[in-house]
């Protein structure tokens, strides 16, 4: 044994000082949230690719505008109407080439009617670009959405936390005001408001937006009931901290990761909604677009023209899988329990 | 019990009372009349607006509505003249009814399943796969479902009728499948973590240190506690299923209730508008009403009061 | 000297985690007598549960344990069994009694029919033999008018009585050791007392073993036989009861009795331990406790110290007790500890 007396010399604890530096440093909420996102691809990916959809829909406003996308060469109509997709490469079914009604062959209509350009999502019955129609009807479904969820985020949040914060007999009221509110179906108040307010995208906003703050309400309040009993909160409490201020830096930020959570299915839900009042006539305007408007337009020309409802639904779909898949990634990442083992 | 259903039977009736109202009241403020035909007279409108009660006070007709309701009786249609509404849905809700019934069967069977599935072999292959396909379930809407559906099997590879409703159990393949995907990857999903969390309960772990084996411990402890979450999920699901849906309704050209209420809206049948509403909100409050019964029973930790 | 039912020989159990391996229990061995009471006693976090749950075979997935560990039961290496073997032994040779009654018992299923569910598994019995079964344990772990209760729900019992539950449904097989890991920490004081009272007597009647956790040296006097200290996934002492209350030789174990209340503390001197408990992804060198030890020697940060026998019995590890170490004088409560020792030697003598 190489030890020798020096060895055997007490030294001591060293100061609670050092020992606050052996115990690794907790991550922050945020940041351990960040850290169990990022081991899953898909919600990266999704993540990535809504950054880049919205992205995409605010820049598309400088080369593809409203007015790009509704306008129609009306002398021509037969020669631009229902031209397939055409990618110029020879890919099956992105070649330009599309069976007419009726005819048994694939035929190549741009060759036909002598159409030099080539549209990437082909055209609309009369004549319109799908791609153009599909990005602008894109920036309305997001602009729809988002705004929807923003207002329901604001409704529902404040109400969350004003039943919760107040309790007692406010609460009482509040929940069965909810309750009842639930069980009026959605579509009902959805078609009320778009019959009221006229069709248009203030109105869509608007219906969306008040279907969907109950089920961030109720959230938010159950989340408020359990965190006003900790201490933080009660500190903040008896130093005379006002209830706006509490719930503004207390006991938001503590269920923000919840909020976020509820966000993500909010935006998908209220673009599907968006479609759904399109269908019902009760969408935009035409011929402005929105992504449920090209959808339900294009239903008659499904057996011929598939592809000008499936490229808008294509859309639709990748949009809220994004949404969704960001969602759970975020809902894991959030709640420690789930990523265990 | 007893005493429990009827205290909330009288809630339901008094939500319904301030539904009936408010949209009773929503429908004078809507703007527009039903009767813009520019081929009618303004004698010819007097007229109509006689023999419909409209030419009397508000008051006077919020209260005939409220009286003839409770009789069953809504009111006359304006699209259809001379049909009650209450036939008109009469017709309608059960074709809806019966589709409905279709998907949700389906639909939650295969979600119980699936769900189960997925989370006995969580985080491996088959999870991963169930995972995607409920994913992608939910994320395509009925409607877009549906069209993709028609495309395939109705038109590319003609294996289905396209539309059409009561002549052959053929017609309903399609619209069912397109309404019962949402519902079964819903329930998978519900079903997944409600069991996930179930088997990493402090009481399976008790039942894993008895010795039982897993597959026991999953039938005897971890199915039961994660059915009764689910229970909850499924009735306003059966209530929005049996209620037919609009736009897949739409789409198959079947005649139930959805494609009424669709066509009702351009045309202002106000009649016809809130007599659905009051379908829609009844039904969707009696399915809340029996899941709540059902969860009592089936849950010994919940006591009716 | 009786022989030992269970050995557990240079037991590791690694947990894998995004930041690394956690080393929760590094080399661990320890005896249990048959019809004895271990106890294991240690802070928070210092390994009890998991080493509890690798002896039930029921550690997390990210568990890893080493080839040369070993876990001895009757002279079968526990480590080595099947998944299905694994099931015949838990419950029926190895019982386990878990920390909160609130939350173990399943809330949809009829207590009886929890109590029953170890028979039917292991004695093959029928259900209505087994539920016959039950409502005696039911009756000899004390619920009164078991009869009347043998069809309640969970929700419906306090949770004292469904801590008795829990234990019976732990004697239902007649185990030869039954772990009990924290059994009374979430309940009320004298509930604990009920407890620990039930459990005491139960194991006379049944002469079985047991494995007694906690982080609360109070409730270990009058029920062990022998304690065993752990600190950061390690055993740092351990003895008779005797020995490790009236002569403990670590500084651990000095810390621990500190932070005791008895019957004759005087007031102001509790003291908790001051510091925290060393990061298990890499445990420090030497002596794990040092940092937090006034008496840590230069050696301890270098060096991990071996087991210096006190007595046949008593075994520690610290350098305190190497020849060439200087005398210390621990604090003032464990100077009274060990002079009442002595008085106790000194009787025997
Ligand atoms: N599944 C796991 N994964 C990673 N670390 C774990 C796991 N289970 C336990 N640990 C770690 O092992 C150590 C001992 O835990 P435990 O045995 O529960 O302590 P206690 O003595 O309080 O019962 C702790 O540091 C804990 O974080
Ligand atoms: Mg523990």
């Amino acid at each position: 044994m190489a030890a020798n007396t020096e060895d055997f010399v007490i030294v001591g604890a060293k100061s609670s000082d050092a020992n606050e530096h052996i115990a690794k440093p907790a991550l922050s909420f945020w940041q351990d949230a960040w850290r169990r996102l990022k081991l899953n691809k898909l919600a990266v990916v999704s993540m990535w690719f809504l950054i880049f959809i919205l992205g995409f829909a605010i820049v598309s406003n400088i080369f593809v505008t409203q007015n790009d996308a509704n306008s129609f060469d009306s002398d021509n109509v037969g020669k631009y109407k229902n031209l397939p997709p055409k990618s110029g490469l020879p890919i099956p079914g992105w070649n330009g080439k599309i069976k007419e009604p009726g005819a048994t062959e694939s035929t190549d209509p741009y060759a036909n009617s002598n159409v030099k350009k080539n549209y990437l999502f082909g055209t609309d019955t009369i004549g319109r670009s799908l791609g153009k129609r599909v990005i602008v009807g894109l920036r309305i479904s997001l602009l729809v959405a988002i705004s929807a969820t923003l207002i329901d985020l604001l409704i529902g949040v404040s109400y969350g936390v004003f039943s919760g914060w107040k309790g007692g007999t406010i609460d009482v009221v509040m929940q069965r005001i909810i309750e009842i509110m639930s069980s009026v179906p959605n579509l009902i108040v959805v078609t009320m408001i778009g019959l009221l307010l006229g069709s248009g995208v203030t109105s869509i906003i608007i219906a969306i937006a008040l279907t969907g703050w109950l089920s961030m309400a109720r959230q938010v309040r159950n989340m408020t009931l359990s965190l006003k009993e900790r201490d933080y909160v009660l500190a903040a409490k008896s130093l005379g901290e006002s209830s706006t201020k509490i719930a503004i830096k207390h006991l938001i930020p503590n269920m923000a990761g919840t909020i976020i959570v509820q966000i993500m299915m909010t935006v998908p839900n209220a673009i599907m909604f968006e479609a759904v009042l399109s269908a019902i006539n009760l969408g935009v305007k035409p011929p402005t677009a929105s992504l449920g408007s090209l959808i339900s337009d294009a239903q008659s020309m499904l057996q011929f023209y598939p592809y000008q409802i499936l490229i808008p639904s294509a859309v639709l779909v990748l949009i809220s899988l994004a949404f969704i898949l960001l969602g759970d990634g975020l809902r894991d990442a959030f709640d420690p329990r789930a990523s265990e083992d | 019990m007893l005493k429990y259903i009827l205290k909330r039977l009288i809630l339901l009736i008094f939500t319904l009372f301030l539904v009936i109202t408010a949209t009773f009241f929503l429908m004078q403020i809507m703007p527009g009349t039903p009767f813009n035909n520019p081929k009618l007279t303004p004698e010819m409108i007097a007229q109509l607006n006689k023999a419909y009660g409209l030419d009397l006070p508000l008051w006077h007709q919020y209260l005939n509505y409220m009286i003839n309701a409770t009789h069953g009786d809504f009111g006359t249609s304006f699209q259809y003249q001379n049909q009650s509404v209450g036939m008109l849905i009469g017709q309608r809700l059960p074709i809806s009814a019966q589709l409905g019934a279709q998907a949700l069967v389906i639909g939650v069977i295969a979600g119980l399943f699936m769900g189960a599935i997925s989370a006995r072999n969580k985080n491996n292959k088959i999870d991963g796969t169930l995972g995607v396909v409920s994913t992608l379930g939910i994320s395509v809407p009925s409607f877009i479902l549906a069209i993709i559906l028609l495309y395939l099997f109705g038109f590319k590879w003609p294996l289905f009728p396209v539309s059409g409703w009561g002549d052959s159990f053929s017609e309903s393949v399609l619209p069912t499948i397109a309404l019962a995907v949402g519902p079964a990857a819903i329930v998978t999903r519900f079903v997944r973590s409600e069991m996930i969390e179930a088997l990493s309960s402090d009481y399976v772990q008790l039942a894993r240190a008895k010795g039982l084996s897993e597959k026991e411990i999953v039938n005897k402890h971890a199915y039961r506690n994660s059915m009764i979450p689910v229970l909850t999920l499924i009735g306003p699901m059966a209530a929005g299923l049996l209620t037919g849906s609009t736009l897949i309704e739409n789409i198959f050209s079947i005649p139930g209730i959805g494609q009424q209420f669709v066509s009702s809206i351009p045309t202002k049948d106000f009649p016809v508008i809130m007599g659905t509403t009051i379908v829609y909100a009844l039904m969707l409050m009696v399915m809340i009403l029996i899941t709540d019964i059902l969860t009592a029973i089936v849950d010994p930790r919940v006591r009716l009061q | 000297m009786s022989n030992p039912i269970l050995k557990v020989e240079n037991l590791h159990v690694n947990f894998n985690t995004y930041a690394g391996t956690v080393k929760a229990i590094r080399d661990v061995s320890f005896d249990l007598n048959e019809g004895e009471t271990l106890a294991i006693v240690g802070e928070s976090g210092s390994g009890k549960s998991v080493t509890t749950k690798t002896l039930m075979g029921l550690n997390a997935k990210n568990a890893s344990i080493p080839d040369n560990s070993r876990l001895l039961f009757k002279d079968k290496n526990l480590l080595a069994l099947t998944e299905e073997e694994w099931q015949h032994v838990r419950g029926n040779e190895i019982a386990m009694i878990f920390q909160d009654p609130m939350t173990s018992l399943d809330p949809t299923m009829k207590i009886g029919h929890q109590i029953a569910e170890p028979l039917v598994k292991h004695r093959g019995i029928s259900e209505k033999e087994a539920l016959a079964r039950a409502l005696e344990l039911m009756k000899g772990v004390g619920i009164p008018d078991a009869e009347e209760h043998i069809n309640d729900y969970p929700h419906q019992w306090s949770g004292g009585m469904r801590q008795r539950a829990v234990i019976a449904i732990a004697l239902a097989a007649d185990p030869e050791i039954l772990i009990a890991d924290e059994p009374t920490t979430a309940l009320d004081v004298t509930i604990q007392a009920q407890i620990l009272n039930l459990m005491k007597k139960l194991q006379k009647e049944s002469n079985s073993s047991i494995i007694f956790i906690t982080h609360d040296l109070g409730v270990v006097a009058g029920m062990a036989d022998r304690v065993a200290v752990m600190y950061a996934g390690k055993i740092v002492e351990y003895g008779t009861v005797d020995e490790i209350f009236f002569n403990p030789q670590h500084p651990y174990t000095w810390g621990l009795l500190n932070s005791m209340p008895t019957t004759d503390t005087e007031e102001g001197s509790l003291q908790a331990i001051p510091g925290t408990p060393p990061d298990l992804l890499e445990p420090p060198l030497g002596d794990a406790f040092a940092p937090r030890n006034v008496y840590a020697l230069a050696i301890d940060s270098r060096e991990e110290p071996p087991f210096f026998k006190v007595s046949d019995t008593h075994y520690a590890a610290t350098w305190l007790l190497d020849e060439r170490a200087p005398k210390v004088t621990p604090p003032k409560q464990i100077l009274t500890r060990w002079a009442h020792w002595q008085e106790l030697q000194g009787q025997e003598a």
